[in-house]
């Protein structure tokens, strides 16, 4: 069972899920390979912004 | 989960059918967004006009969806899909770094060449769609046949129109070469940024909500790009301080182009991006309307022009028949459901509420929390800043046919209003 403290009454297991839940979640969208295709495309785009400076 | 809404029986037109009319209705919206554009007069930097466009693209981002929807509606949206945050920041980037290559293409090889150019976006578009999420994958050869050649035709017609405004200008070789870059690279962008719209859409989010993410990574990345070029923060405000008295013009600009992103969003939603930007790409036929029927633009034109433009609109339209007569059928439709699979997996969506949003329905309105009182009054303050604007407007000496100007805009209201209430009526804006 969740225990709460007087300071914070957020379940403390709650609390301990949130961490992994948001690393999980990085984990899903940077093995994502979708992802990489318009992170490469912005990085040529702003490449070619410098070149044409 | 929530039970999904019944509004599906309001109306019983087609998705596909109410795509095709969202990417129509996309069309004339992006195209009237460059009629206010072009009452600022010359003098101003490309990167403040677009700042100023931006601004009132920002304010009306989070004004639009919040009257239509609710905030909570939107937060809860945006919370449940916590993932699509980075999406959506990625493709307001994106849009930002190749609305900047466009600035740099228009400079150097006109935007006569330029505009055709980057409409290319289309079929990079089609390219990802076809690559990443199943789109024309398992149906009829013909299907993809009358996609492929309808955007290829919407292409060409708007080659030949460009055609007819061409000027000589005698450019060097060089700047050729660097503005062809410019424009190539703009299309690459634009066309891998529905690659972000898709997989929001396919993960069930509201396209409402979509467009509230992605507005921070176009004004962040805009402002930052402006202020590289104009010597920090404090030279490019000072040149928007220049820009005031053409400000308004700017924001309405911004606010036609939300209108018309909006359908593109749901155009992008219901049909794909394959037959949803090609269909959206016929802005440039509602851009030279405006052009030539408002301003007297294209009044110097000879015979030669004018067939120009009258055959470019033709093959433009065919290329629209072709992409609304291709719909998906059976088992193009499970391959798009496997594609949507995959992000269910993946992120660990509900798959029956995301199958749900994608066939029109909403599950989210019935948990999403009531419209509150302050979104009125946040409404009314960004109403509030077009007014004042507009009263520091000085008027433009441009000549205008205040009867075209009557029928095109009634026109678009029009077009507004129909596509609105199909969506509305169809999906309750989901």
């Amino acid at each position: 069972m969740n225990s709460t403290t007087a300071e914070n009454p957020v379940p403390l297991g709650a609390r301990a899920r949130v961490a992994p839940a948001r690393h999980a979640m990085s984990v899903a969208i940077l093995s994502d390979v979708h992802f990489w295709v318009p992170v490469a495309v912005l990085a040529l785009g702003l490449g070619l912004l410098v070149y044409l400076s | 989960m929530g039970a999904p809404t019944g509004n599906a029986a309001a109306t019983h037109l087609s998705l596909h059918r109410l795509g095709v009319v969202c990417g129509l209705a996309a069309g004339a919206w992006l195209g009237i967004a460059e009629a206010p554009m072009k009452l600022v007069v010359a003098g101003f930097s490309p990167f403040v006009v677009t700042i100023g466009m931006v601004l009132g693209v920002f304010i009306a981002r989070w004004t639009v969806p919040m009257m239509l929807k609710g905030a909570g509606y939107v937060f809860v949206d945006v919370w449940e899909k916590k993932h699509l945050v980075a999406w959506g920041l990625l493709a307001g980037m994106l849009w930002a770094v190749a609305n900047t290559l466009t600035v740099f293409a228009i400079r150097d090889i006109g935007l006569s060449i330029a505009f055709p150019l980057w409409n290319v976006n289309a079929l990079i578009g089609l390219f990802w769609g076809w690559l990443l999420f199943n789109e024309l994958r398992g149906g009829a050869a013909r299907q993809r046949w009358l996609v492929l050649g309808g955007a290829i035709l919407i292409i060409t017609g708007a080659c030949l129109t460009a055609r007819a405004t061409l000027q000589h200008s005698g450019e060097a070789h060089a700047a050729a070469v660097r503005g062809i870059l410019a424009a190539s690279g703009a299309a690459l962008l634009w066309g891998t940024m529905y690659i972000p719209y898709r997989k929001a859409y396919i993960s069930g989010m509201n396209p409402l909500s979509f467009v509230t993410i992605f507005t921070f990574g176009e004004l962040g990345t805009t402002f930052a790009l402006g202020a590289a070029y104009h010597d920090g923060i404090g030279g490019l405000t000072a040149q928007l301080a220049l820009a005031r008295p053409v400000m308004f013009w700017l924001f309405l600009g911004g606010l036609c182009w939300v209108l018309g992103d909006l359908f593109q969003h749901y155009a992008a939603k219901y049909v794909g991006i394959a037959r949803g930007i090609p269909l959206s790409n016929t802005n440039q036929l509602w851009g030279l309307a405006w052009g030539a029927l408002v301003y007297g633009e294209l009044a110097h034109l000879g015979l030669s022009g004018k067939a120009y433009i009258i055959g470019g609109s033709l093959v433009m339209m065919l290329g629209v028949v072709a992409i609304s007569l291709s719909e998906a059928g059976a088992s193009e439709q499970a391959a798009a459901r496997d594609a949507m699979e995959r992000e269910c997996a993946r992120y660990g969506l509900d798959r029956e509420e995301v199958a749900a949003t994608l066939e029109g329905h909403d599950p989210l309105e019935g948990r999403a929390p009531r419209r509150r009182p302050w979104e009125l009054l946040l409404a009314a303050a960004a109403a509030g800043v077009f007014v004042w604007l507009g009263f520091g407007t000085q008027r433009q000496d441009l000549p205008i046919d205040l009867g075209w100007l009557a029928g095109l805009s009634v026109a678009a209201l029009g077009v507004l209003a129909f596509c609105g209430t199909l969506l509305w009526k169809r999906t309750r804006f989901s």
